[in-house]
């Protein structure tokens, strides 16, 4: 039965999802207060059913019914229960009422938290999510339903979770990931909403930046996490692999990064206008484009979900109407928007403009390289681009992008003298230089790019500390100095140290990582470098819901012992399923990693084994933790929380005699509030 | 931004027509499969080999012996469940006297396609053992069942990757056949 | 094409069912480092023709072992990268090269990024010269 609520809980949440779409929006044109404030109530109504359905669905999962073929197609009696949650979003269906539901929070969190907003606008950008929302439940009911039973005849038990993602990555990485992917469609239901309104300024800006910047935050981590997991649950060592799916996750971020850093000068100088619109709009946008392309089944992915046409093409025309929508709002009604050049050449704002160039030019040819097979496929040819290309012209708007962040954090808005940060510019380049120079030689091999990102690293690092000590520079000891910066500074140089950190982890395991691929009896070793890994034993074991044959490796550093490592080759029992656990020695400057490959006697006492050394790579995941965690302190700053509208005064509806009373004068000396 | 002039009213139209060339591109993507590889061998030679024969290990067959008839050749394995299904209509096909009907058994352990043959039938006029898969890959082979159309003259006219039913037998096949007899 | 469809799914899903994650570690021995590399990279950038986008050093299915090992023997025959890689192309096409080859047919793939940078670049030069409000020094 309570699957069956589930259903109606969907269905009702269609409906709450169309009236808030409709009734708020029609009270900003026909000048109904009433229908303007049931924003509000319809928000909360929407998010509860689909809070509620998720926990019917959940509770499916936790209580093993397979009459629900969603839960038979993705789990087993013998699937340990932290699993049987996770595996509410393991495929598509469930997944994508996980997406829908974290839209729905973003979209309470706006009409709960929106008290300073105008009134007209806090219900048109509501609606226009309630719009967005309306699609993402439709296509939930429509086509995707995890509610259909396997009735009459259900399975005895289900059919498993594919082992890949009976993990911890599964646990965290969609939820975060959604978090990110979805967040942009506040500023995107900003964006629209300002352009059906005619008024563009900084105040929105303002409003709009937190969001923003907390959904990048979290598509942030949400990738890191992607990649992470991939690394260690895969084998083959690897952390990026251009894979569609990955960059449906990194195009919009590329362009959500362009947006957060255009919104702070629209919000600071009043400009950028045109640039912060089109990127609020192209975002979200890009967003919805990354899930049609992995949930329709046009691209290969070892990560698809299993595809059908017919979803495939309700997504496409829901994301079509959505971005055609925007773009003909933007066509018609963004001339009212102004622009001006109003900063020299050597400015802050430049500065800006230009990452903000570079930074859709990298999202161009990562959305160009995903497409491209497609765009062949058309004029009968199937062909493939991977990781070769994207790693020929991905670096190079990059590395343009961290030589200019050492610079644009130092200028001033509008207009700088850069004879006076020359000097010191100049200095921590040569400082750059060198140390990497030092680096390269002590790590052994040389090699351009490890010379390069190395000095691009600490260019783009001690930048920012340089430009701490600029900030600080007046107040005397480290209080008073702490006191002196802002947590939007604080959050801008943690962010800018993790891209560096980041850069650092990714040039030096591309190059020096070791792999080798050896024979191995019991009681061998084989020595890469410092370590000697050496082969103990293996044996048989039977745990929670596989089997396992399982390596004790005993390593050693300098003939030190140093660690003992157990991988693991895993026979599910319920899929009949065979899978790889690699165990790998995390540390701070290198991993070393072991996996099983195949036995190669019938004893079970030989076997084909993968060793690693993978040098810095946790920096990669910990410079891209220090960038959201840098978004994340930079939203905690004053500033947001002390946000005032001066338009418009509106009253709010008296309770006692229903009459509403609005004034449309400009009274800039009062705050406007929707109060309830 | 965006003042009303040709230069902006040009970009509008420009964005408006990629975005509907978009929408058709992306329409008729979903219904393509994308797991299909066109071959690369058509209206090519067969490839060269000197394969020996699944049930008689002294015969040693090579691509000659596609000369001056026409053959389909059939790539299977006892792993291949589909192949289970296609079977069958082998049976039919070799009562056409126009072809000669060629297995290609592709990356499989002796005991299990002699056993394959024993329990599902033998219609092939000759079958070649290709244990190591190395022919199959000769023949761009990537998966079972996979049949190939020979000419006359030894080349490769067509390859059908899946099961060939009677449907893809009679509207796909004969036809082509039909068009080789009479020497195109 | 519907029937091509199922019966490669069946066989897609066996392999993938039958040895999920991990790429079959096959040892293969070398003469040289240089060698050694070369396979790496090979490996790497040829494409697995019946994976869900996979290259050969991270399939495990036995078409992909099989393409291995013809490139390891192709490699200690001392053929060149360019001989090994067209020996694929003419059995499967460009699809199983993940790099793309620069030739004629991949020439807006290749320079389509340049091209769109040129322009957006030059717009928005062409913008900020003819609006611009502040005074350089």
């Amino acid at each position: 039965m309570y699957a069956e609520f589930g259903n109606y809980l969907l269905v009702f949440a269609l409906f709450m999802s169309i009236a808030l779409s409709v009734f708020p929006l029609a009270g900003t044109f026909l000048n109904k207060m009433p229908l303007v404030f049931s924003a509000r109530p319809l928000s909360i109504l929407l998010f509860s059913s689909l809070l509620g359905s998720f926990v019917c669905l959940a509770y499916a999962f936790v209580i093993d019914d397979f009459t629900i073929a969603y839960v038979a197609q993705h789990s087993n009696s013998l699937l340990p229960s932290r699993y049987k949650v996770a595996a509410v979003w393991g495929a598509h269906e469930g997944s994508f009422l996980l997406w829908t539901l974290i839209f729905s929070g973003w979209l309470l969190s706006i009409a709960l938290v929106g008290k300073n907003l105008p009134a007209k606008s806090y219900a048109r950008v509501l609606s226009v999510m309630g719009m967005i929302g309306c699609g993402f439940v439709s296509f939930l009911l429509f086509t995707s339903n995890p509610f259909e039973r396997t009735l009459p005849f259900f399975p005895i038990d289900g059919s498993d979770l594919n082992p890949l993602l009976q993990d911890f990555g599964l646990i965290i990485h969609p939820p975060l990931l959604y978090m990110g992917y979805v967040g942009f469609a506040v500023s995107f239901a900003f964006a629209i909403s300002a352009l059906i309104e005619g008024e563009w300024n900084a105040t929105w800006a303002r409003w709009a930046r937190p969001w923003t910047t907390a959904a990048w935050a979290f598509l942030t981590v949400g990738v890191a996490l992607g990649s992470w997991w991939a690394y260690y649950e895969l084998g083959w060592g690897g952390w990026w692999f251009w894979d569609p799916s990955e960059n449906a996750s990194l195009i919009p971020w590329l362009s959500g990064t362009a947006l957060m850093h255009s919104l702070a000068v629209t919000d600071k100088r009043d400009s950028f206008k045109g640039w912060t619109l089109a990127l609020s709009l192209s975002t979200f946008s890009l967003s919805l484009l990354g899930t049609f392309l992995i949930r329709s089944g046009v691209l290969t992915s070892v990560h698809s979900f299993t595809n059908d046409p017919e979803r495939g093409r309700f997504i496409l025309i829901f994301m079509m109407i959505v971005v055609f929508s925007a773009l003909v709002l933007f066509i018609f009604r963004s001339s009212k928007v102004k622009t001006r050049a109003n900063f020299s050449l050597v400015s802050k704002d430049m500065f800006l403009l230009a990452n903000n160039i570079l930074l859709i030019i990298a999202c161009f040819i990562v959305l160009y390289g995903t497409l491209y097979p497609l765009i062949a496929a058309f004029f009968d040819r199937k062909m493939s681009v991977g990781a070769p290309w994207f790693n020929m012209l991905f670096p190079i708007p990059s590395v343009a992008i961290f030589i200019l962040l050492g610079v644009g954090p130092l200028l001033n808005w509008k207009k700088h003298d850069i004879r006076k940060l020359a000097s010191a510019l100049i200095k921590i380049a040569i400082i750059s230089v060198v140390v990497s120079l030092l680096s390269v030689w002590l790590l052994g091999d040389f090699y351009w790019w490890v010379l390069g990102g190395l000095a691009l690293a600490l260019w783009v690092g001690l930048t920012s500390f340089y430009h701490l000590g600029n900030v600080t520079q007046h107040a005397k000891g480290l209080k008073n100095k702490l006191a002196k910066l802002k947590a939007a500074t604080i959050g801008m140089v943690v962010a800018h140290v993790g891209v560096a950190v980041l850069l650092v982890g990714v040039v030096l395991t591309s190059y020096y990582s070791v792999e080798k691929d050896v024979r191995l009896a019991s009681g061998e070793s084989q020595t890469i470098g410092q370590y000697r890994f050496e082969m103990v034993k293996v044996e048989e074991l039977r745990v929670e819901n596989y089997q396992s044959s399982m390596a004790t490796f005993s390593v050693y550093k300098n003939d030190n012992f140093l660690v003992n490592l157990y991988p693991e080759k895993r026979f599910y029992l319920a899929g009949k399923q065979v899978m790889t656990e690699a165990d790998i020695d995390a540390g701070l400057f290198r991993d070393l990693y072991v996996a099983l490959g195949e036995a190669l006697d019938n004893s079970g006492e030989v076997w084909s084994v993968r060793l690693y050394v993978k040098p810095f790579v946790r920096w990669i995941w910990l410079g891209a933790l220090l960038m959201g965690v840098g978004g994340g302190i930079a939203l905690a700053d004053k500033r947001y929380r002390k946000l005032k509208f001066k338009e418009a005064k509106i009253d709010i509806p008296n309770r006692e005699s229903g009459s509403v009373d609005s004034s449309s004068e400009l009274d800039l000396s009062d705050d406007v509030a929707v109060k309830q | 931004m965006m003042k009303k002039n040709s230069g902006n009213v040009f970009l509008s139209v420009l964005a408006i027509l990629l975005f509907i060339a978009a929408f058709i591109w992306f329409y008729w993507l979903t219904g393509q499969d994308k797991t299909e590889l066109p071959s690369q061998l058509i209206d090519s030679p067969a490839p060269t080999f000197k394969v020996v024969d699944l049930l008689d290990e002294s015969i040693v067959h090579t691509q000659e012996e596609f000369k001056g008839k026409i053959s389909l050749v059939n790539i299977w394995a006892s792993w291949c469940p589909s192949c289970y299904v296609e079977h069958p209509y082998w049976k039919e096909y070799s009562k056409n006297e126009d072809i000669v009907l060629v297995g290609l058994n592709y990356r499989d352990k002796k005991q299990k396609a002699l056993k394959f043959i024993r329990e599902q039938g033998d219609y092939y006029d000759w079958t070649l053992f290709d244990e190591n898969g190395r022919l199959g890959i000769e023949f761009g082979v990537y998966g079972a069942p996979e049949t190939f159309l020979i000419d006359r003259e030894g080349k490769i006219r067509y390859r059908h990757v899946g099961v060939v039913d009677r449907k893809v037998y009679n509207e796909v096949f004969l036809p082509l056949i039909d068009k080789i007899k009479k020497g195109f | 094409m519907r029937q091509a469809f199922f019966p490669s799914l069946c066989l897609l899903l066996l392999l993938v069912f039958a040895n999920n994650s991990l790429a079959t570690i096959d040892v293969y021995e070398f003469d040289s480092p240089e060698l050694e590399a070369r396979f790496k990279v090979l490996i790497h950038e040829l494409r697995c023709p019946k994976c869900q986008n996979q290259n050969l050093a991270g399939s495990n299915s036995t078409l992909s072992l099989d393409l291995k090992m013809i490139v390891y023997e192709k490699l200690k025959a001392g053929e060149s990268d360019q001989q090994i890689v067209d020996f694929m192309k003419q059995r499967y096409g460009e699809f199983i090269l993940f790099k793309p080859e620069m030739n004629q047919d991949n020439v807006f793939l290749w320079l389509a990024p340049l091209i769109f940078s040129i322009i957006f670049i030059l717009v928005f030069v062409r913008w900020y010269m003819t609006h611009k409000e502040v005074e350089d020094d």
